[in-house]
C-alpha cells in the first residue's frame, strides 16, 4: 500500500477546538493515519490522561524529539516493545504514589505492558507555573538536574522508556481549572508538562513523556466532553504508559548500524493548526520546503500563514479535508483536478515576453 | 532553568525557510535551549516576533 509520511502536531497548551484537552485529537490522529498510512506525533495529540490506543500507523514521539526529527536529526525505527521505567517526583505524597503503582501494575496485568522499574527523584522537581503570558500555557521546573538524574539511573538499568510524574501544586487556578474542564480555557499545566518531557528527550534521548499528580478535585456537573478522558481515574498515567509501550526508537542521524523505519527524508507535509505555525516544528518543515497543511483549528494563537508567505501551504477547513488532500497526495493525484474553477495550463512564453 | 520573553526584530530580507535558524542563533546567545516557540507577531516599525523561550544558563 502506499503511504504519505505525516507529522501531525497540535501544540500543547494553546487551547486548540480539537486537541486543546484530554486526548481529543486522537480520533483526527486516527483519521490522519488511515489518510497518510504513517502519522508522527506526540502525546498531547495522543494522551487522554486513563484512555489512549495504539495505532500501527501512529509513530508517538515526545515534543522535543519531534522536533529533532522534523529537522532530520533523528530518524524512527519501530520496536515491539519499549521496557519502560517511571520517574516519580520526591514531592508525591505515599497515597498518590500508590495510585501510580497500582496504574503501573494494571497496565503489566491487563495490557501486557513491560514496565520494569520506578525511582523516585532525590530532591524535589519544584513545578512553577507561570501565568506571565496571559492566555497561555507556560513555566517551568526549579530542579531539572534531579530529573536528569533519575533518568540516567533508570537508563543505566536497561530502560528504553521512560514516563514521568510530578507533583503539580494544589495552588493551581482553580477558576482557569474550572474554565479548562468546562472546555472554555486552556490547560493551565500543560505548557510546564511539555518542559519537563522536553528536558528528558534533550539529555536523555530516549522516548519519554508526562503525567501530572494532582490531588482529586470535586466531580464537575457540567464537564465539556473533551475534558472526560481526565476525569475517569485517579491518575493520569495510563495513557502515557500505553503511547510509550511502543513508541519509536529515537535513532540519531547519519547512522549505519540501525534500521531505521521512517527516516526524516520520507515526510511529504505536517499538518498544524493553522493559527498556530510558530514553533520548531512547522518552521523545520519549511525550511526543508515540505507540505505545511494548515487547518482551522481555533486557539488562543494567531500565528498564520500571512506572517511567512509560505509557498507550500495548503489552508483547510476541518481534518476532514486535510485527510482528503493526504490521501491525494498519497495516491498522486494533482488536488488541483479536484477544485473549481480549473485553470488552463501556465503559458512561460508569456512571461518570458 | 529560565522563562524568557524576547521581542526579536526581524529583518525585512529574511525567507519563511531561514527564519527558524535565525531565531535559534538569536535565542542560543541566552542559554542552552529547552523549549521555545513564537507566541504572537507583531508590527511596529518593523516586523516584531514575540517569542517565549525555556533556556538553561
Amino acid at each position: 500500500m502506499r503511504i504519505t509520511p505525516t507529522i501531525l502536531v497540535i501544540p500543547t497548551g494553546i487551547g486548540c477546538e480539537i486537541g486543546g484537552f484530554a486526548g481529543d485529537a486522537l480520533p483526527s490522529a486516527k483519521l490522519l493515519a488511515s489518510a497518510s498510512g504513517c502519522l508522527v506525533t506526540h502525546p498531547n495529540v495522543m494522551n487522554g490522561g486513563s484512555l489512549s490506543e495504539k495505532d500501527e500507523r501512529i509513530f508517538y514521539v515526545e515534543g522535543y524529539s519531534l522536533d529533532r526529527f522534523a529537522r532530520a536529526e533523528i530518524g524512527l525505527k519501530k520496536v515491539n516493545q519499549q521496557k519502560i521505567g517511571i520517574i516519580f517526583d520526591k514531592n508525591i505524597e505515599n497515597e498518590i504514589l500508590l495510585r501510580h503503582l497500582q496504574v503501573a501494575d494494571a497496565c503489566i496485568a491487563t495490557l501486557g505492558i513491560d514496565i520494569n522499574s520506578y525511582v523516585i527523584t532525590d530532591e524535589p522537581v519544584g513545578i512553577v507555573i507561570s501565568d506571565e503570558l496571559s492566555g497561555l500555557s507556560s513555566g517551568y521546573v526549579k530542579n531539572p538536574d534531579t530529573l536528569i538524574k533519575a533518568g540516567e539511573s533508570l537508563i543505566n538499568q536497561g530502560i528504553t522508556a521512560i514516563a514521568i510524574v510530578t507533583r503539580f501544586p494544589d495552588e493551581i487556578d482553580i477558576e482557569n481549572v474550572n474554565l479548562y474542564r468546562e472546555g472554555k480555557g486552556i490547560d493551565v499545566i500543560a505548557g510546564v508538562e511539555a518542559v519537563i518531557s522536553h528536558l528528558i528527550s534533550k539529555y536523555l534521548k530516549v522516548p519519554c513523556a508526562h503525567a501530572p499528580a494532582l490531588t482529586p478535585i470535586d466531580l464537575k456537573v457540567n464537564l465539556d466532553p473533551r475534558a472526560a478522558a481526565e476525569e475517569i481515574g485517579y491518575t493520569f498515567l495510563p495513557s502515557v504508559l500505553i503511547g510509550l509501550s511502543t513508541a519509536p526508537d529515537l535513532i540519531d542521524l547519519p547512522n549505519f548500524n540501525d534500521k531505521v523505519t521512517i527516516h526524516p527524508n520520507e515526510i511529504e507535509s505536517i499538518v498544524a493548526p493553522s493559527g498556530a505555525l510558530g514553533g520548531e516544528a512547522v518552521l523545520a518543515c519549511m525550511e526543508r520546503n515540505l507540505n505545511i497543511i494548515a487547518v482551522k483549528n481555533e486557539g488562543v494563537l494567531n500565528i498564520s500563514n500571512k506572517w511567512f508567505d509560505y509557498q507550500r501551504l495548503f489552508t483547510v477547513e476541518n481534518y476532514f479535508e486535510a485527510a482528503g488532500l493526504l490521501i491525494a497526495i498519497r495516491e498522486g493525484i494533482n488536488y488541483k483536478s479536484i477544485q473549481r474553477p480549473l485553470k488552463s495550463i501556465k503559458d512561460c512564453n508569456q512571461d518570458l515576453k | 532553568m529560565q522563562s524568557i520573553y524576547y521581542e526579536l526584530p526581524l529583518p525585512e530580507y529574511i525567507n519563511a525557510k531561514d527564519l527558524r535558524k535565525f531565531i535559534i542563533g538569536e535565542i542560543t546567545k541566552k542559554g542552552e535551549i529547552v523549549r521555545w516557540s513564537i507566541y504572537d507577531i507583531v508590527i511596529l516599525e518593523k516586523k516584531i516576533l514575540k517569542i517565549n523561550a525555556l533556556v538553561l544558563n
